[in-house]
């Protein structure tokens, strides 16, 4: 699903993002991404988003080599994708249904295919009764639904989620790594990039720790500071 | 190609918008409107001012005095050699005793006045040519062929393209002076919706970097913001058309002494042919200009 060779991205200014990554991330995994601020973590999604290129070394995502994708290309490879970030990125002057029913106009979704698909997705996040409510008029929790209903809603194979109970109460970060489990036991690769100590502690699921842009440690089934 | 349901996404996002920046939007459609009203005004004129050359071409034209020794059929082969030439719509030959005739029918005089000045049984009005120039432009060429080819068989030729030749550089001036008027308020209405429309992409980089990243293609975040110069655009031009329609027709049904004056000779072209002709070019005008500044506003904001 995600594999990064030997991959080093050096920023204009000198400063390091990553230095030398290689990893595997298999199809249906569950993985989270954990290390302190300036460990590489965000440079890691943003060259898995293609929204930047590695200095050196390749990415591939299924099966795609992103150095090779054109410019025109990326719309159509982010579309394989859901994002999830800290700050939600909803879009406030559209309610919940249209937030979500957005990701599907962009992909050329028939009318039929919305009516039928954004309500579904809604219901499995738990907002089917706030589709018509804006951002504005939810909670942080209630928009971090929105906003991984969002992403889910066009049946995507991998899951980025940046921080994605950055901004929650612990009950409601809770809530909303249930919702990604679920995700996840749907078929689609989840990787989470988090601080929330507790919540990797409890799910013991895989975890890659970045430091200083090197991958310090990877554990199968592992808590935040575990060791190899 | 553009699906129906993406079209009709992008026109309602375009809608949306124009209206959320009322103010601005409104600004913009005054700006194009004022931009398009100055832009048909110097339109009509130059296309007054040639419409008013063309019927002179049809009552100015100038006259060919033929040399009393002439013999006929040199008369003949010359009225042949000026029909053939370019650029002569009419030619006539009058006589001296027609000539005569006519002038003392437009005097309003009979023989009595002739006789009163000694000039009974005598005509001292020559043989003549009127000649009718399709295009007044040509007057000075096909008057200089007529010297070259009459050669002693032309005594002088009279000419009355003064008001012509004015006429022609006055028209001249007009189109130039359009193009500077034009050029300069077509600036002044992309700079107003470039910033327009960089108010709403400012307002909505957000919105553009979550449409990105959920793969949003670059024209799909563009269109509506064309579609919105677009609109701006159609509707400026539509202002504008109806102002120039009610001033237009108002100007040409007013008694100004300056239309009677100007009525001897030459008339504007009536509002029924007038108001299409602007219509045609002001609306594409507003268009081009809706889209130009909105492509340029977009452009830098597509990068994520």
């Amino acid at each position: 699903m995600i594999e990064l060779l030997g991959v080093t991205k050096i920023y204009e200014n000198g400063a390091k993002g990553v230095l030398d990554l290689s990893l595997k991330i298999e199809k249906g995994e569950f993985a989270f991404v954990v290390g302190a601020s300036g460990s590489g973590k965000s440079t890691l999604i943003r060259m898995l988003l293609k929204e930047l290129d590695p200095s050196e070394g390749q990415i591939f995502i299924n099966g795609q080599n992103l150095g090779e994708l054109t410019m025109k290309q990326i719309p159509y490879f982010r579309r394989s994708l859901g994002v999830v970030f800290q700050d939600f990125r909803l879009l406030k002057n559209k309610t919940v249904y249209e937030n979500v029913a957005f990701a599907m106009q962009i992909v050329e979704a028939s009318s039929r295919e919305i009516r039928r698909n954004v309500p579904a997705v809604l219901s499995m996040v738990g907002l089917q009764k706030k589709a018509k409510a804006f951002p504005n008029q939810l909670s942080g929790g209630e928009q971090q639904r929105t906003a991984l209903a969002r992403a889910i809603v066009n049946k995507p194979a991998l899951l980025i989620a940046d921080e994605p109970t950055g901004n929650l109460d612990p009950a409601t970060a809770w809530e909303i790594m249930g919702i990604l489990e679920d995700i996840n036991a749907r078929g689609t690769t989840v990787v989470v990039v988090t601080h929330a100590k507790d919540i990797v502690d409890q799910m013991q699921k895989r975890v890659l720790t970045l430091n200083n842009g090197v991958l310090l440690k990877d554990i199968d089934q592992g808590g935040y500071n575990d060791e190899v | 190609m553009m699906k129906f349901r993406s079209f009709r996404y992008y026109l309602k996002e375009a809608i949306t918008n124009l209206f959320r920046n009322g103010v601005m939007s409104t600004v913009s459609v005054l700006t194009v409107a004022s931009c398009i009203f100055m832009f048909v005004l110097m339109f009509s004129l130059a296309v007054n001012i040639d419409f008013m050359l063309h019927q002179l071409s049809n009552t100015l034209g100038f006259v060919v005095v033929i040399s009393d020794d002439a013999t006929t059929a040199e008369k003949e082969a010359l009225y042949a050699q000026i029909i053939d030439a370019p650029h002569v719509s009419d030619l006539r030959y009058i006589p001296a005793d027609e000539g005569l005739r006519n002038f003392m029918e437009s005097l309003g005089a009979d023989d009595g006045l002739f006789e009163g000045l000694g000039l009974h049984g005598s005509n001292p009005l020559p043989h003549i040519f009127e000649v009718r120039v399709g295009d007044p432009r040509y007057m000075e060429m096909v008057v200089r062929n007529i010297v070259a080819i009459g050669g002693e068989t032309v005594d002088e030729i009279n000419e009355q393209s003064e008001l012509v030749n004015g006429l022609i550089t006055f028209n001249r001036g007009v189109r130039i002076a359009s193009v500077a008027v034009v050029a300069v308020f077509v600036s002044i209405s992309v700079i107003i919706i470039i910033n327009t429309i960089k108010l709403t992409v400012n307002n909505r980089k957000t919105e553009i970097g979550i449409m990105k990243y959920v793969g949003a293609t670059d024209w799909f975040v563009r269109w509506p913001f064309i579609i919105e110069g677009i609109l701006i655009g159609i509707i400026g031009a539509l202002a504008a058309d109806i102002i120039f329609s009610y001033s237009y027709t108002a100007f040409i049904n007013s008694d100004f002494r300056f239309f009677e004056i100007l009525g001897e000779f030459a008339a504007f072209r009536p509002s029924s042919e007038m108001l299409p002709l602007v219509s045609i070019v002001a609306l594409p005008t507003g268009v081009a200009i809706g889209a130009v500044a909105s492509l340029l506003s977009v452009r830098k904001y597509l990068k994520v």
